[in-house]
């Protein structure tokens, strides 16, 4: 008996850690964000000094944040291209609640966290009960909710009621000189990494997005599933308005265009496939730090502005060709 | 005892009556064939079966009590697993998760992966299934071994009845063999299994008695040891007059 107990745990015993490293989804990206930095650690001046490597943990803070939800979206099956309008829409909204109905901070936050719940929860619903993609009912949302943020300010930036303490929290130095929106990123991919690898809600996320028709015969309730991802990354995109607004003191109604781009090439980047049931936390946390090294560097060397556009595109494109890559080579080795 | 038996099923889609009549039964530990011809009602009776589709008349009892059939999430409970022939598996996850899709073992909040990894291995041990390691993604496996997950789940996930849709199609012949010996270890647990096949060789092979469908009714039913490939595909062609004691059309 006991025999064939060890027998079962050997064959079964995780991979070697450097074998697990080489098979990962995220090996790709992993080994992208080691060379970039390397890269500019040697060629790019001022590139390896505390003050620019926390600059950059607090740049990527905002697609961190709303890129967990969109991961978790992704994996389940479904995009949200509206993320960049919903981050706007909202930042407005939380200038809003403070300067025009003067309501305290927490309050004003969960307003705004739940109208950003319930803005995912609507094109949720229309996506998996009216059975019209994602794809095109996000881009209706985005249009929607930009022309909205565009109205309520009359194109104009908004201020937000000056006040220390919510700047404090949400922007000032939290460990050391680590700004707090680094903090908050790390706080909400850590709880949202744990739910999607350990819990029983994140087991349904995957098999949702693999396979939806398996999911739903073995029980799981995969449009309530999908609909719960929507949700939150409507959720996450008002926390990231309360933290901007609390940050900057305003809210410019072009916050966030064409932010959806960023956020998804930080997704896609990290390893998760759109065709849903495949990519992870980690994976888009180092997606979004391979495009904020990039943006960094190309600043740091004086190339324009613009070209950091075209950068993220092939970003973007390698990323997906390096996961092909590897797709292939995994099955390969079976 | 019948551990599940249906009477009199009826199911009419539209101007087309699919099932007329069909009376089925199948003991603890044995194994049923479900034979007909494409149209002949073999897949809308498993679909009743699994509660996917609704009768519009018969009942059902299990172990000789009445049991109504009226979703899938019922039958699940009366312990009823179907096994489809896409085989409904996530390919990117791994067999444990697999084998244990949608009910997932908690210790707490979190699931309680060595648990699953440890139920997952002893469920293929004890039906003979041989996979390197349940860590593997199932995309990456043979059809044959799918196949043989699909069933574990189904087993393993309490089921007393197991419905099997064309279990043995699109595999290769090592592949088939492996299925069909599965089959014979769920038989020798004491489950009872219902397959539907085209092949009446497996058939003939694993079953205890072959039911053969043709237009919507029962048109003979066998013991696969006292007949012969030529009778069943006589019946199943209609060359061979339906048995007499077939549920005739009720007056509707």
């Amino acid at each position: 008996m006991t025999t064939t107990i060890d027998i079962a745990t050997t064959r079964d015993a995780a991979p070697s850690p450097l074998r697990k490293l080489f098979g990962a989804h995220e090996f790709g990206v992993l080994s992208a964000t080691l060379l970039i930095f390397l890269f500019c650690t040697v060629f790019v001046p001022n590139f390896l000094t505390s003050d620019n490597l926390i600059s950059v943990a607090q740049q990527i803070a905002f697609i961190g944040i709303i890129g967990t939800g969109m991961t978790l979206l992704v994996i389940a099956g479904e995009i949200d291209l509206s993320v960049g309008s919903q981050y706007g829409f909202l930042s407005v909204m939380t200038a809003y609640t403070l300067t025009e109905m003067v309501l305290p901070v927490w309050l004003a936050t969960v307003l705004v966290v739940g109208f950003g719940a319930l803005i995912g929860l609507v094109q949720g619903l229309i996506t998996t009960v009216a059975k019209v993609p994602s794809f095109v009912v996000t881009l209706a949302g985005l249009a929607i909710l930009r022309g909205a943020a565009l109205l309520v300010t009359d194109g104009v930036p908004m201020s937000g009621p000056p006040n220390p303490g919510f700047h404090d929290l949400v922007s000032g130095n939290a460990i050391g000189s680590l700004a707090a929106q680094t903090i908050w990123m790390a706080a909400v991919m850590l709880l949202f990494g744990w739910v999607l690898s350990r819990t029983k809600f994140g087991y349904d996320v995957y098999a949702t997005g693999g396979n939806m028709k398996a999911a739903t015969n073995a029980g799981i309730r995969a449009v309530r599933v999908k609909v719960l991802c929507f949700a939150l990354t409507g959720a996450l995109c008002g926390l990231a308005g309360v933290i901007l607004v609390g940050w900057l003191g305003s809210a410019n109604p072009l916050t966030g265009n064409g932010f959806e781009l960023s956020v998804i090439a930080a997704v896609v980047v990290g390893g998760a496939s759109l065709a849903g049931g495949v990519g992870s936390i980690v994976g888009t946390l180092l997606g979004a730090l391979v495009a904020g090294l990039i943006g960094n560097a190309l600043v740091l060397l004086g190339v324009e502005g613009n070209w950091q556009q075209v950068a993220t595109g092939v970003l973007i494109l390698t990323a997906v060709l390096i996961n092909r890559f590897i797709a292939s080579r995994q099955s390969a080795l079976r | 005892m019948a551990v599940l038996a249906g009477t009199g099923i009826r199911k009419r889609f539209g101007g087309v009556e699919a099932l007329r009549g069909v009376d089925i039964s199948i003991e603890e530990g044995e194994v049923v064939g479900l034979m007909g011809d494409n149209g002949a009602g073999k897949s809308t009776l498993m679909k009743v079966l699994c509660g996917a589709v609704r009768p519009d008349g018969g009942t059902f009892t299990m172990n000789g009590g009445p049991v109504q059939l009226r979703s899938p999430r019922d039958a699940t409970a009366h312990g009823i697993a179907v096994v489809y022939q896409d085989l409904a598996l996530v390919d990117q996850r791994d067999v444990a998760t697999n084998v244990f899709l949608g009910r997932e073992p908690r210790r707490g909040l979190v699931v309680d992966r060595g648990r699953m990894r440890r139920e997952a291995r002893s469920v293929l041990d004890e039906l003979s299934i041989r996979i390197a390691s349940v860590r593997l993604p199932v995309g990456g496996l043979s059809g044959g071994q799918r196949q043989c997950i699909a069933i574990a789940r189904a087993v393993h996930q309490g089921g007393r009845v197991v419905l099997l849709d064309e279990p043995t199609a699109a595999l290769g012949p090592e592949q088939q063999a492996n299925v069909l010996k599965l089959i014979t270890r769920l038989k020798e647990r004491g489950t009872a299994v219902i397959v539907v096949s085209h092949n009446v060789d497996h058939v003939l092979a694993v079953c205890d008695r072959v039911v053969v469908m043709r237009a919507g009714q029962v048109q003979g039913v066998r013991d696969a040891r006292s007949t012969n490939a030529a009778t069943i595909v006589g019946l199943i062609l209609g060359d061979i007059a339906a048995d007499t004691v077939v549920h005739t059309e009720v007056a509707s």
